[in-house]
């Protein structure tokens, strides 16, 4: 089994970075159906983000000239620094037995997303722009403060951060009370450095006219707004990933057919979670920036709590 | 053992202390003016790369330096063993690891300065500049290469003394002379207590007194087993002095007037090699003389966490370029002891983890090498842009990265690389820390996740570094800006080049750290590190080339096509405001205001700590100086009488001391 798995490494890594970067498009698609059901609206088509990015592929690049020159780098980096996330995160299909991840690198490049949207969105000539940025960092150092703690716990508790033995943290045999609430934390962490209402802070359009992305139009705007939502969904897999036995799914039916019910369970996870943050989020405005850091600040305490229980072995 | 066939490894490494000397005699001929610029930047530059050659092939070709030198001072050599007559160098892996940083950083710094010192042409002598920097380079190697406790303290000394003036050189500012006085007071005051402990080392532990580093080595393990408690207080000691010098917190505080008022070529060779020296000394202390303990392990282990949680959070308040960049130095050093304190704790535990241990080290030494580079490199960027627009104000300065724009593109690589952005150096060494720190059970892994919390407030605060300077325009036109001339380039050039280098490739920085390992008596069997991967069996793994591989030419493609599309330029746009965007633009302080606000529990914190630990300690201090200054000043007959009599007896004492100790 393992053998075929590394034939194919870099076949199986191609299709869960391709898929996943169609199916963030997709789910957000997918999001909005669901807020405007929740608020009694119609919404727009499922596939109305996909016809967005497509159409401002088309347009022409606007230039920035107050703008530092990272500002025009930035959404293409951003958006590597995704897709490279994708590829070292086990996902639809499994990667490699011989190249198997490591939470702090899957991180980190999930985190330099953020960091990278920062950078360049406080390069940018505009005011709005740059207070994004501001509010970006500000929110990263304030869910890194949660997710520090998590990361500490799950690799304290289980003595590694190779994600092939800490998948799944739920192993019925060796499960722990600190991996349960570090999983409870890093469900929350997904949903709010997904930027998810209320702590959809950054981009904030009735107040800052799009942060982050005010400065940026046509491809460069298609660009940035396709990394933050394959942001969204690498948060959301990392956290199916720790929750689900996949390679047990995969292993258990052989190797073509478990393959491809593995897939499909997955694509059904993602799309139950990315409707469950769509409900969610249906149900909550925007905080002030202040409001958002001091809530997400509180959830350290179920981190905290996660990490004294794996410091002391439980 | 092989040995370089045409070179004796003597020379070459006497080589860099004669030009250092050279340098510092023939500059006293000249005050200002090219000539002066050129022999110092020439001369300290050919010494700091035959400082690189001598590291290269002790810890690549394994060539062994070990040799005595006889000073003729007190008696012929051989007769008196003590302690005067002779001295040891000699480098072993982990002092060639150090010297390799300092070549790295001196290097870099001394080409800068070529056309940095011209900021200075009209109103400084130089001579007081080229005395000290030279003399204080040539005095960190000594530090480095010596193996003997006691020229080692003689020469720590010296390189203070001669570090502070560099601080203060530019003496005109009130606020340079101050910070000079502050960083040499309070670094002299605590190297007291370091050469009591190191004093005690050498003589209390063996029958006859001992100054070689293997010596000193056993002489403080049989005074482990016959005193425990004054082998402790030994320890204390010397760590006290070695930890101000590395600014751990709480002993930091001099550290961010002295490297905020240094001219910025001076800041990046302390920051980036002094406070290594000082780590270089901690490791000899905790790996080498000291047996491993876990109360040391605790101690270090914590110490580095504060101070990396103390020093990052106060960087992230700072509006002035260099005193952002001096804080995250303390914080950077932080992460350094972190990783030593680690590495204790996992050789002491119960039972004992070598194998993670070896990669504490790793991480601890790996963001040393690294942190000398990256943040020498943003000193000299900072030092750029204060050549060009005579500000180190972050709220004015703003929209220079076009018009600088390789300084510009540096001083991203070095933010990226202490923000630890994949696949840049600082990346692979923060890995390292929180891979040995977080897997482990007990305290080590509540500081991995302070480890890895603080590392987004770098990233953070390095986005307002970089963005307010080199992206969001200034509300202040600065016109007149162009780029640094091309030594400036190419000092900063070399260190960015060297952060890709190392990041991307860690196996180079492998290659040249575990001669260090294996010295301290690290294994290094259990690591799997190839030129482009990293992995710890079973715990972690890390490959940085590969995601360099993939990141950069998927980058570099999307942006190709980007750029290739039709394009249109705007000139900002403040959703109809009829200011310009540039009037609008946002100051430097407002940054992180809100984020400041909710965590204004924990600056609270820290002012009433600072409160304690150093205003209430400087008074008590302050308090035994006004006993003696009252003594001095208008002493009574009978108290000076007393106080001569006591210094009288002390010396006697001591002088008696050491004729027992060298006769046979």
């Amino acid at each position: 089994m393992s053998s075929f798995y590394s034939s194919l490494t870099w076949l199986f890594t191609l299709i869960n970075v391709v898929s996943l970067t169609a199916l963030a498009l997709v789910l957000d698609g997918i999001e909005r159906k669901v807020r405007a059901r929740v608020q009694r609206r119609i919404g727009p088509p499922i596939l109305q983000t996909l016809y967005d990015v497509l159409k401002l592929y088309k347009r022409p690049v606007t230039h920035d000239e107050l703008a530092g020159p990272f500002h025009a780098v930035a959404p293409a980096l951003a958006f590597a620094a995704s897709l490279v996330g994708a590829a070292m995160l086990p996902s639809l299909l499994p990667v490699s037995n011989s190249f198997s991840g490591d939470l702090i690198v899957v991180i980190y490049l999930i985190s330099s997303v953020s960091a990278i949207t920062s950078f360049g969105a406080a390069s940018s000539g505009i005011p709005f722009s740059v207070v994004g940025g501001w509010r970006e960092a500000s929110l990263m150092m304030t869910s890194e403060l949660v997710l520090g703690a998590t990361v500490a716990a799950i690799a304290s508790s289980s003595g590694s951060l190779m994600l092939s033995s800490l998948m799944p943290l739920t192993k019925p045999a060796s499960i722990k009370v600190s991996s349960v609430i570090a999983l409870v934390s890093l469900a929350l962490l997904a949903y709010v450095e997904g930027g998810r209402l209320p702590f959809e802070i950054t981009e904030a359009e009735p107040e800052l006219t799009g942060g982050v992305l005010s400065g940026y139009g046509g491809p460069p705007l298609a660009l940035l707004m396709h990394s933050i939502l394959l942001k969204r969904v690498l948060l959301i897999t990392l956290f199916l990933d720790l929750l689900l036995p996949w390679d047990a799914i995969s292993n258990a039916l052989g190797a073509p057919l478990g393959l491809v019910v593995r897939a499909l369970i997955f694509i059904l996870a993602l799309l139950i979670a990315s409707i469950i943050c769509a409900a969610l989020e249906a149900l909550f405005g925007r905080c002030r920036p202040g409001h958002a850091i001091s809530v997400v600040k509180k959830a350290v305490i179920i981190s905290g709590v996660a990490l004294i229980a794996a410091c002391v072995g439980f | 053992m092989v040995n370089a066939p045409f070179i004796q490894p003597k020379i070459i490494f006497l080589l860099p202390i004669a030009l250092c000397l050279l340098c510092s005699i023939t500059s006293l001929f000249f005050r200002r003016g090219l000539i002066a610029r050129a022999l110092i930047s020439l001369l300290t530059s050919i010494s700091s790369v035959l400082m690189l050659a001598i590291a290269v092939m002790c810890s690549l070709f394994g060539v062994r330096v070990y040799f005595k030198i006889n000073t003729g001072l007190w008696g012929a050599a051989g007769t008196v063993p003590w302690p005067l007559s002779a001295i040891t160098f000699s480098i072993d892996g982990l002092s060639a690891v150090f010297v390799l940083m300092l070549g790295f950083v001196g290097l870099a710094s001394s080409v800068y300065s070529l056309s940095y010192l011209r900021r200075f042409r009209e109103d400084y002598d130089l001579r007081s500049f080229s005395v000290n920097y030279s003399l204080s380079l040539m005095l960190m190697y000594l530090v480095l290469t010596v193996r003997d406790l006691f020229w080692f303290l003689i020469f720590w000394e010296l390189m203070t003394l001669t570090s502070q003036f560099l601080v203060s050189f530019e003496h005109r500012r009130r606020a340079a002379v101050t910070a000079g006085l502050k960083y040499f007071t309070l670094t002299k005051v605590l190297a007291e207590l370091m050469i009591i402990g190191g004093v005690t080392m050498m003589v209390l532990g063996s029958p006859s007194p001992v100054t070689e580093f293997r010596e000193v080595a056993a002489s403080l393990n049989l005074l482990f087993l016959s005193n425990p408690t004054v082998a402790m207080v030994a320890v204390s000691l010397f760590f006290t002095g070695l930890m101000v010098k590395a600014s751990l917190t709480p002993l930091h505080v001099w550290l961010p007037d002295a490297y905020l008022e240094a001219p910025s070529n001076a800041s990046a060779l302390l920051s980036g090699a002094m406070t290594k020296v000082s780590v270089y000394m901690m490791f000899r202390l905790f790996l080498f003389f000291n047996p491993p303990n876990l109360l040391w392990g605790a101690i270090l282990s914590l110490i580095g966490a504060v101070t990396l949680t103390y020093g990052t959070m106060m960087a992230l308040k700072q509006t002035k370029s260099k005193s952002l960049l001096a804080y995250h130095s303390v914080g950077q050093l932080g992460y350094v002891v972190l990783g030593l304190g680690a590495c204790v704790t996992l050789l002491s535990m119960n039972p004992p983890n070598p194998a993670l241990a070896t990669v504490a080290a790793l991480a601890s030494l790996y963001h040393a090498l690294n942190h000398a580079i990256f943040k020498s490199l943003l000193f000299l960027n900072a030092g750029s842009v204060e050549y060009v627009t005579g500000t180190k104000d972050l709220n004015e300065l703003g929209g220079l990265g076009r018009l600088m724009p390789v300084t510009s593109l540096t001083a991203l690589i070095a933010s990226f690389s202490i923000a630890g952005i994949p696949p840049f150096n600082g990346f692979v060494s923060k890995w390292l820390i929180y891979s040995s720190t977080m897997t482990v059970h007990g305290y080590l892994p509540v500081f991995g996740f302070l480890a890895l919390f603080i590392s987004s407030v770098t990233t953070a605060s390095f986005v307002k570094f970089y963005t307010s300077i080199f992206g969001k325009p200034s509300r202040k036109l600065f016109r007149n800006a162009r780029e640094v001339p091309a030594s400036m380039l190419a000092g900063q050039v070399l260190l960015a080049s060297l952060c890709v280098l190392l990041g991307v490739f860690p196996g180079i920085a492998w290659i040249l750290l575990k001669p260090a390992l294996t010295s301290a008596g690290l294994s290094t069997v259990n690591l799997g590190v190839g030129l482009t991967a990293f992995s710890i069996p079973s715990v972690a793994v890390n490959y940085p080339t590969l995601i360099a591989a993939t990141l950069f030419p998927t980058a570099g493609i999307i942006y190709a096509i980007l750029s290739s599309k039709e394009a249109h330029s705007i000139k900002g746009w403040a959703c109809g405001a009829l200011r310009s965007p540039q009037a609008l633009s946002p100051p430097a302080k407002s940054y992180y205001e809100v984020f400041e606000e909710e965590f204004r529990g924990f600056y609270r914190f820290g002012e009433v700590l600072y409160d304690y630990v150093v205003v209430k300690g400087s008074q008590a201090l302050h308090v035994i100086l006004r006993g003696t200054q009252h003594l001095t000043e208008s002493p009574s007959p009978m108290s000076a009488l007393t106080a001569f009599i006591l210094t009288a007896l002390l010396l006697l004492y001591l002088i008696l001391k050491l004729l027992g100790a060298m006769l046979p």
